[in-house]
C-alpha cells in the first residue's frame, strides 16, 4: 500500500528533476528581483572587484613588452655577428636553407652627432613574413629605393628633420618619405630603409634572420652554423606571469569578498526562513531548499560578473591609450586576454555561489517546523570557533614570517588565513561585547544585546567592516612605508642625477673620447646653473666579462660592484654603491680621513651586507658609519678606495651628481631632459610621488565608503528585523529620540569595533609579513589613518542616528514575505 | 476504509533535563477519508505541534504515524517530502504564500516540485483556481490578493494533485468572518469530495464545521468523544428565541 | 422580536391577506423559530384594535380570508421599535453558572470536567447550526439567525475557557475528593497535581 501511494506517478523523476529545480529556480530569480535593493551592495561590491580585475588583467596584458616587439611573429630570433659582408650572407644562406621560411633583416649602425648612442638602420619589409607588426607607418610613406628613408619620431628629432625633407646618415644624403614605429615598442629608435640585401644602398653589419623552425631544423641549423651569432627562442620570453599575478589577486579578492557575501546571503537565508518552511511543507527536499540561496547566489555573482565585466571593458577602452607612453608600444584596447576574461567571470560566479553555499546548507537543515515558526536555531558553542580562530590567526602569521616578503604563495596564504581567522573572530567579539553590555547605559546596552541576539549576521557585518577598514589600513601602512624616505622623496628639488645608462648594476662601455662630449656637456650644463657636477664612480672587477643585456637590441655593458642585502639563500636586495673619492666626500658631507683602514663601505645602513658583482663569492663587507642622506637616490654607500685596491677592482664613471644653488625650473629641467637624450644618457629629478599619496587617501576614503556601505546594510537590516521590538519600544512610550540613539549605538558599536579589528588585523599582517625589516612600518601614517578610523564609528552613528527617526510603519502589521 | 491519518500514542519532547518540555502526550488521533477533525484547544496545548507531527515537518519522540498505512518513520527524508508532495496540503494561518509567485504558480509549486511539467502543471493549477473561484487572479502575486483571497490559493495549493489530507492550522485566524467562512466551506467541500482533513483551532466557531472535535489540554487529548449527528436536533432542542 | 412588530413589517410592504400573511411570517422566520401561528390572527386582531393596522369594515369575517394594511400610526411604530434597543436582559446562562458554582462546592465532583461536558455540548449545538448553515445557501435570514446563535454559543464556549483559565490559577475550594469519585485521567492528573 504504502509503494502503491508513493509510486504512483512512476514517470516522473524521484525528486522532482528538472522540472522540480526549474521551478525552485524561478522563485529564486522572482525572489531576487523583489529584493534587489538588498543586493545591490553586495552586487556593487563584487561587480567593482570584477571590474577592477578586469581592468588589472588587460593592463598586465598589455603592459609588459611582449616578445612580439623583437620576434614579431616568429618563433626564432638569430642575429648574425660575422664580420664581412660575404660571410654575412653566407651565414644567411645557411639559415635560409635550413629554417624553411626566414625573414632577414638588415641593420646597419650610424653615429649620432654629440651622442654616445648610435642609430639603428634597418633594410625590413613593411609586408615581412615575420616582423610585418614590428613596423607601422605613422605618416608618409614606406621607402621604396635605396635613397629612401623612414624614421621614427624620436629619430627624427634627434636629426631635427621631418618628412620631405632630406637626412644626413653617416655622411650618406637621403630623402625622409615617412615617419614610422614599431608599434611594439614605440622606445625603439631606428630608421627603416627600403627592403633588400643592403640597408640604404650600403652592406648590413648585422643580419637578424625571424624563423619559425620546428625544434628539430632549429637544433640541426645550430649545429651546423658555428659562426657568431646571437640565437633567441621565443619561448623563452613568458609573457604570462604578470596576467597569471593579477588573475591570482583577483581571485583572492573575490574570495574576500565572497566571505563578505556570504554574510548576505546568511542575512537573507534568514529572512526567508519562513518562506523557505512553507516550500519545505510544499514537499521540497533538502536539496531544492539549499537550491534556492544557492541560485540566489549564483545569480548575484551573475548579474555582479555581467556588469563588473561590462563596467571593466568600458574603463579600459579610455584607459588603453593612455598607457601606451608608459608602456612602451601600441596597446590594442581590444586585445584583452579574452581567455582570462570568461575564467574570471566564472569565477565571479562561483565566488558568490560558494558563498551561499554555507547558509544554504545550515537554514536546509533547520527543522521546517522551527523554519515555519521563523525560529532559527541556538548557535553552536563558541570554543570549537576560537581554537580554530587561534590556529588560522597562527598559521597565517607564521606563514607571512617565514615567506620573507618574498615568497607569493606564502604570503597569499598567510594573508587568507588571517583574513579567515579576523572573520571567525568577529562573532566571538560581538558575543564578548553583548556580554559586556550590562554596565552600559540603557540605549548601549539594548544595541549591544541586539548585535549578540543577531549574532551571525552582526558577526558577519563586523567581518565585513572589519576587511573594508583592514584593506585600506594596510595599504596605506605600505603607502607611508614605500614613499621614499617618507616626506622627502628620491631628490632635493635643486639636486639632479645624470646617468650613462639607467640605474642599473650594469654600466654601459663608452669610449674615452665619447666620455669627453658627455662630460663637456655636462659642466658645460651645470655651470649655467651655477654648479659644479660631481662625478659618480663605480667599481667593476676586470674579471666579471661585459654582458649584453637582458633586450638583445641594448647595448652591453660592464657589471659593477652593488651592496646586497641577503634576503633568501640565492636572492639579495642590492643597492648602488659607489667609489669614495674626495668629490664625493665633499659633495655628500662624509670625512675620507676618518675612514679605518680594513673598511670596506661607508653607509648609513646597518646589518650584514655583502659586495655583489665581483666573481667572488660571499664578500662580507665591513662597513664604518656615515651620515646618510634623507633622500633616497642620493648617493650613501661608499666603497673605500682601500678596498677597490685590495680587490684589484677598476673604476669607472657612471653619472654626474649636480646641486644647484636653487630649485630647478620646468626650463631647466627640460634642458636637463634633451640634454640626456642628445647624449644617451638618463636623468633623474625629484619625482613628487603624488601617485602614493593620492593612493593612501583614496584607499582610505575608499574604504571608508566600503566600510559605511557596509554597515548601513547591516544595522538596516538589523533594525529591520527589529521593527517588532522598535513598535513595541514606541508603544510603551519610546520617543523617537530613543529610536534614534538606538540605532546610532547599534551602528557606532559595529563600525568601532570593525575600526579596532580591521586595524588590529592590518598591522599584524603587516608586522608578520615585515618581520625581517621592520624599519619600514615605522613610519605611521598618522595623519589619514586616525581621523579616518576616529570619523568612521562617529560618522556611522551619526548616519544612523539622522535616518532612524522614521516612525515604525506599524505597530501590528506584519510584512507579507 | 482504513484511515488516511493514524496517529498512535504520539510524544513529542522538546529539549532535554530539566529544560525539557512535553509538547505532546501519548496522543492517539484518526482521521477517515471524507472527515473534517477540529483539534481544539487554548494556546500552547500542543496543538500546532500534533499539526507539524502529522504532516511530517517533525518526528515523534515517541509513537508512529501512518499517512494512507505508510509509517512515516521508515520513510528517509527525501520520501518524507515526496509524501507531503503528493499527498498532503498545508493551511497556515499567516505567511502561506510565496511571495514572488503568482497565485497559480503556489499552487503549481508542489506539482513541479514533483517532477510536473510546467505546462501541464500550470493546466492543473488554473483548474484548481476554478474551484475556489479565483480563476480570474492567476496572475495576482500575493500581496496583490486579499486575506481571503490568499487563503483560498493556499487551500487550492493544498489540495491540487489530489491530496487527500489536508492540514489546516487557524486558517481563518487572520480573516474576518465573511472570508473565513467562504474558506471553511471550501475546507467541507473538499471533505465532501473525499479528502480527510485537520483543523487546528482555538475558535468555537471554526471547530463548529467538523464532523468531530477533539479537545486537547497540556499535550494530551481530554476529549475525543464521538458527537450526536444531524441537525434534526435542533429544533427538537426547543431554544426559546422569540419572546 | 415580537409578533406584532413582525406583522407589521409584513404589512409595511403593502396590504395583505390573513393568510398571507401567516404564510409570509412563517417563510421569513423560519423553522428556527417555532412560534405558534395562531398567535397571528389575534395578533392582528390586536393591531386593529390599537389602531395601527386597518381592514376593509365591509368585510367582517375574520380569519384568512381579510385583507389588512398598515396605518400611519402602525407605520410611526414599526420605526420607532426598529430604533429602540432591546432591554438588556440577555440570558446570562445562569443556570450554567449555578451548575458550575454549585460543582465547585460539592465533593468528588472534577469541575473541568463539568466545564468540558458542557463545552462539548455547547459545540454540538453549534455544529447543528454551522450545518444550517452550510445547507442555508442564500437565504439571508436563516443565515442571520443562524449567526447570532453561533456567536450567542461561542460566548458561552469562551465563558467555559475563562472558567477553566480561573480555575487554573485559584485552587478548588472543594473539600479532599472522596474515594469513590470519578475516576477519569484528568482527576486523578488534578489530584495528583494539587497534593
Amino acid at each position: 500500500m504504502s509503494t502503491a501511494t508513493l509510486e504512483r506517478t512512476p514517470q516522473r523523476a524521484p525528486n522532482g528533476g528538472l522540472p522540480a529545480r526549474s521551478a525552485v529556480v524561478r522563485w529564486a530569480w522572482r525572489l531576487l528581483r523583489r529584493e534587489w535593493r538588498q543586493q545591490v551592495l553586495l552586487v556593487t561590491l563584487v561587480a567593482f572587484t570584477v571590474a577592477a580585475a578586469v581592468c588589472g588583467l588587460a593592463a598586465a596584458h598589455a603592459y609588459p613588452d611582449s616578445a612580439s616587439s623583437t620576434f614579431g611573429t616568429a618563433q626564432q630570433r638569430i642575429r648574425l655577428e660575422a664580420t664581412g659582408a660575404q660571410q654575412l650572407r653566407e651565414q644567411a644562406g645557411v639559415a635560409d636553407d635550413k629554417l624553411g621560411d626566414v625573414e632577414i633583416i638588415g641593420h646597419r649602425d650610424v653615429p649620432v652627432p654629440g651622442s654616445v648612442k648610435p642609430l639603428d638602420v634597418r633594410a625590413q619589409d613593411p609586408q615581412g613574413r615575420f616582423g610585418s607588426s614590428m613596423l607601422a607607418l605613422v605618416n608618409g610613406q614606406f621607402p621604396t629605393t635605396s635613397s629612401e628613408i623612414a624614421l621614427t619620431p624620436s629619430a627624427a628629432a634627434l636629426f631635427r628633420t621631418r618628412v620631405g625633407a632630406h637626412v644626413t646618415l653617416d655622411g650618406q644624403r637621403l630623402r625622409v618619405v615617412g615617419l614610422v614605429e614599431n608599434p611594439q615598442k614605440l622606445t625603439d629608435t631606428f630608421a627603416l630603409a627600403a627592403a633588400g640585401s643592403e640597408v640604404a644602398a650600403r652592406p648590413a653589419t648585422t643580419l637578424v634572420v625571424l624563423a619559425a623552425a620546428s625544434a628539430d631544423d632549429y637544433a640541426a641549423y645550430r649545429q651546423i652554423d658555428s659562426g657568431p651569432k646571437f640565437v633567441q627562442q621565443r619561448s623563452d620570453f613568458d609573457e604570462a606571469p604578470a596576467t597569471t599575478a593579477v588573475f591570482a589577486l583577483a581571485t583572492v579578492a573575490l574570495l574576500l569578498v565572497s566571505l563578505v557575501a556570504a554574510a548576505g546571503f546568511a542575512v537573507t537565508a534568514q529572512r526567508r526562513l519562513r518562506q523557505l518552511g512553507v516550500l519545505a511543507s510544499l514537499g521540497a527536499t533538502h536539496r531544492h531548499l539549499k537550491l534556492v540561496l544557492l541560485a540566489h547566489g549564483a545569480m548575484t555573482g551573475l548579474a555582479a560578473a555581467v556588469v563588473g565585466a561590462l563596467i571593466g571593458v568600458l574603463a579600459w577602452l579610455p584607459i588603453a591609450p593612455r598607457m601606451e607612453s608608459g608602456a612602451g608600444h601600441r596597446i590594442d584596447s581590444l586585445a584583452l586576454p579574452w581567455g582570462l576574461l570568461p575564467l574570471l567571470v566564472l569565477f565571479a560566479v562561483l565566488a558568490p555561489t560558494l558563498a551561499a553555499w554555507w547558509p544554504a546548507r545550515s537554514v536546509a537543515r533547520i527543522p521546517v517546523a522551527q523554519a515555519l515558526s521563523a525560529r532559527p536555531p541556538r548557535p553552536a558553542p563558541a570554543r570549537q570557533s576560537l581554537w580554530a580562530t587561534l590556529v588560522l590567526l597562527a598559521a597565517g602569521i607564521g606563514a607571512l614570517i617565514a615567506a620573507h616578503q618574498t615568497n607569493g604563495m606564502l604570503i597569499s596564504l598567510g594573508i587568507v588565513a588571517v583574513v579567515l581567522g579576523l572573520l571567525l573572530l568577529s562573532p566571538l567579539l560581538i558575543r564578548l561585547m553583548a556580554a559586556t553590555a550590562s554596565r552600559l547605559p540603557f540605549t548601549t546596552r539594548l544595541a549591544l544585546r541586539d548585535l549578540g541576539r543577531h549574532q551571525a549576521r552582526a558577526g558577519a557585518a563586523l567581518a565585513a567592516i572589519t576587511l573594508a577598514i583592514g584593506i585600506p589600513v594596510a595599504l596605506s601602512v605600505l603607502a607611508a612605508a614605500n614613499v621614499d624616505s617618507a616626506r622627502q622623496g628620491n631628490l632635493a628639488a635643486n639636486q639632479l642625477l645624470i646617468r650613462i645608462g639607467s640605474d642599473s648594476p650594469v654600466v654601459p662601455r663608452i669610449s674615452e673620447q665619447e666620455f669627453e662630449q658627455v662630460q663637456g656637456a655636462i659642466e658645460q650644463y651645470a655651470s649655467q646653473l651655477g654648479a659644479t657636477p660631481t662625478p659618480l664612480t663605480k667599481a667593476y672587477a676586470s674579471q666579471a666579462p661585459q654582458t649584453r643585456g637582458g633586450n638583445v637590441d641594448d647595448e652591453g655593458g660592464q657589471p659593477v660592484i652593488e651592496i646586497g642585502r641577503k634576503t633568501s639563500a640565492d636572492t639579495w636586495r642590492s643597492s648602488a654603491l659607489y667609489v669614495a673619492t674626495p668629490e664625493a666626500a665633499r659633495q655628500f658631507g662624509f670625512d675620507l680621513k676618518a675612514t679605518q683602514t680594513g673598511t670596506d663601505v661607508l653607509t648609513p645602513s646597518t646589518g650584514e651586507l655583502e659586495l655583489l658583482g665581483a666573481p667572488q663569492r660571499d664578500l662580507i663587507a665591513r662597513t664604518q658609519p656615515i651620515p646618510g642622506s634623507s633622500y633616497s637616490s642620493v648617493p650613501d654607500a661608499f666603497l673605500t678606495s682601500d678596498a677597490v685596491r685590495r680587490h684589484g677592482w677598476q673604476t669607472v664613471t657612471v653619472g654626474w651628481f649636480v646641486q644647484a644653488p636653487k630649485d630647478l625650473t620646468a626650463s631647466q629641467l627640460t634642458a636637463a631632459r634633451e640634454l640626456a637624450v642628445a647624449h644617451g644618457l638618463v636623468t633623474e629629478t625629484r619625482d613628487p610621488q603624488d601617485g602614493l599619496a593620492t593612493l593612501r587617501w583614496a584607499s582610505i576614503a575608499g574604504g571608508t565608503v566600503l566600510a559605511l556601505g557596509v554597515l548601513a546594510m547591516t544595522v538596516g537590516t538589523i533594525r529591520g528585523e527589529a521593527t517588532d521590538d522598535l513598535g513595541t519600544l514606541t508603544a510603551t512610550g519610546a520617543t523617537k529620540t530613543i529610536r534614534r540613539n538606538l540605532t546610532g549605538a547599534t551602528a557606532g558599536c559595529l563600525a568601532l569595533a570593525g575600526v579596532i579589528l580591521g586595524t588590529i588585523g592590518a598591522y599584524s599582517i603587516l608586522l608578520a609579513a615585515y618581520a625581517d625589516d621592520l624599519d619600514t612600518l615605522a613610519r605611521v601614517p598618522y595623519l589619514p589613518l586616525a581621523p579616518a578610523l576616529l570619523a568612521l564609528p562617529l560618522l556611522a552613528a551619526g548616519t544612523a542616528w539622522l535616518t532612524a527617526g522614521r516612525e515604525p510603519v506599524s505597530v501590528t502589521r506584519h510584512r507579507l514575505e | 476504509m482504513s484511515a488516511v491519518l493514524e496517529m498512535r500514542q504520539v510524544s513529542k519532547t522538546y529539549g532535554s533535563g530539566t529544560a525539557a518540555v512535553q509538547a505532546l502526550d501519548a496522543v492517539d488521533l484518526a482521521v477517515r477519508a471524507g472527515e473534517l477533525v477540529a483539534v481544539m484547544g487554548p494556546s500552547g496545548s500542543g496543538k500546532s505541534t500534533l499539526l507539524t507531527i502529522a504532516g511530517s515537518l517533525e518526528e515523534p519522540s515517541e509513537g508512529e504515524v501512518w499517512i494512507e498505512g505508510t509509517a512515516l518513520s521508515e520513510l528517509s527524508r527525501n520520501k518524507r517530502a515526496r509524501l507531503r508532495r503528493r499527498q498532503i496540503g498545508y493551511v497556515f494561518q499567516d505567511f502561506n504564500l510565496l511571495a514572488g509567485l503568482t497565485a497559480v504558480e503556489n499552487i503549481t509549486m508542489p506539482l513541479e516540485l514533483d517532477g510536473m511539467k510546467a505546462k501541464q502543471a500550470r493546466r492543473e493549477g488554473i483548474r484548481a483556481l476554478e474551484e475556489v473561484g479565483l480563476a480570474d487572479r492567476a496572475g495576482s502575486f500575493p500581496d496583490e490578493l486579499s486575506g481571503g483571497m490568499r487563503q483560498r490559493v493556499a487551500i487550492a495549493r493544498a489540495l491540487v494533485g489530489d491530496r487527500r489530507l489536508l492540514l489546516a492550522d487557524e486558517p481563518t485566524g487572520a480573516l474576518d468572518s465573511d472570508s473565513g467562512e467562504g474558506v471553511m466551506r471550501l475546507i467541507r467541500g473538499a471533505c465532501r469530495n473525499g479528502a480527510a482533513a485537520v483543523l487546528v483551532t482555538h475558535d468555537a466557531q471554526l471547530a463548529a464545521w467538523a464532523d468531530r472535535v477533539v479537545f486537547v489540554r497540556d499535550g494530551r487529548v481530554i476529549d475525543a468523544g464521538p458527537e450526536p449527528e444531524g441537525p434534526e436536533s435542533l429544533l427538537s432542542s426547543g431554544r426559546e428565541s422569540g419572546r | 422580536m415580537s409578533v406584532r412588530h413582525a406583522l407589521l413589517a409584513l404589512l409595511s410592504e403593502g396590504p395583505k391577506y390573513g393568510l398571507r400573511l401567516r404564510q409570509e411570517f412563517e417563510e421569513r422566520t423560519g423553522e428556527v423559530w417555532p412560534l405558534n401561528t395562531g398567535q397571528v390572527y389575534t395578533t392582528v386582531q390586536r393591531l386593529e384594535r390599537d389602531g395601527l393596522v386597518e381592514s376593509d369594515p365591509d368585510d367582517t369575517v375574520e380569519g384568512p380570508q381579510k385583507l389588512f394594511q398598515i396605518t400611519e400610526a402602525g407605520a410611526q411604530e414599526l420605526d420607532v421599535w426598529l430604533r429602540t434597543p432591546p432591554p438588556a436582559d440577555a440570558p446570562p446562562r445562569d443556570e450554567l453558572v449555578i451548575k458550575v458554582l454549585v460543582g465547585l462546592r460539592l465533593p468528588g465532583v472534577d469541575v473541568r470536567d463539568v466545564l468540558q461536558t458542557h463545552r462539548r455540548h455547547t459545540i454540538a449545538q453549534m455544529k447543528q447550526y454551522t450545518r444550517l448553515k452550510e445547507d442555508a445557501a442564500d437565504d439571508l435570514s436563516l443565515l442571520l439567525v443562524a449567526d447570532a446563535q453561533l456567536f450567542r454559543l461561542e460566548s458561552v464556549v469562551r465563558w467555559l475557557d475563562a472558567a477553566e483559565g480561573r480555575l487554573k490559577h485559584h485552587a478548588p475550594v472543594a473539600p479532599a475528593a472522596p474515594a469513590d469519585a470519578a475516576p477519569s485521567t484528568r482527576t486523578r492528573r488534578l489530584r495528583g497535581a494539587t497534593r
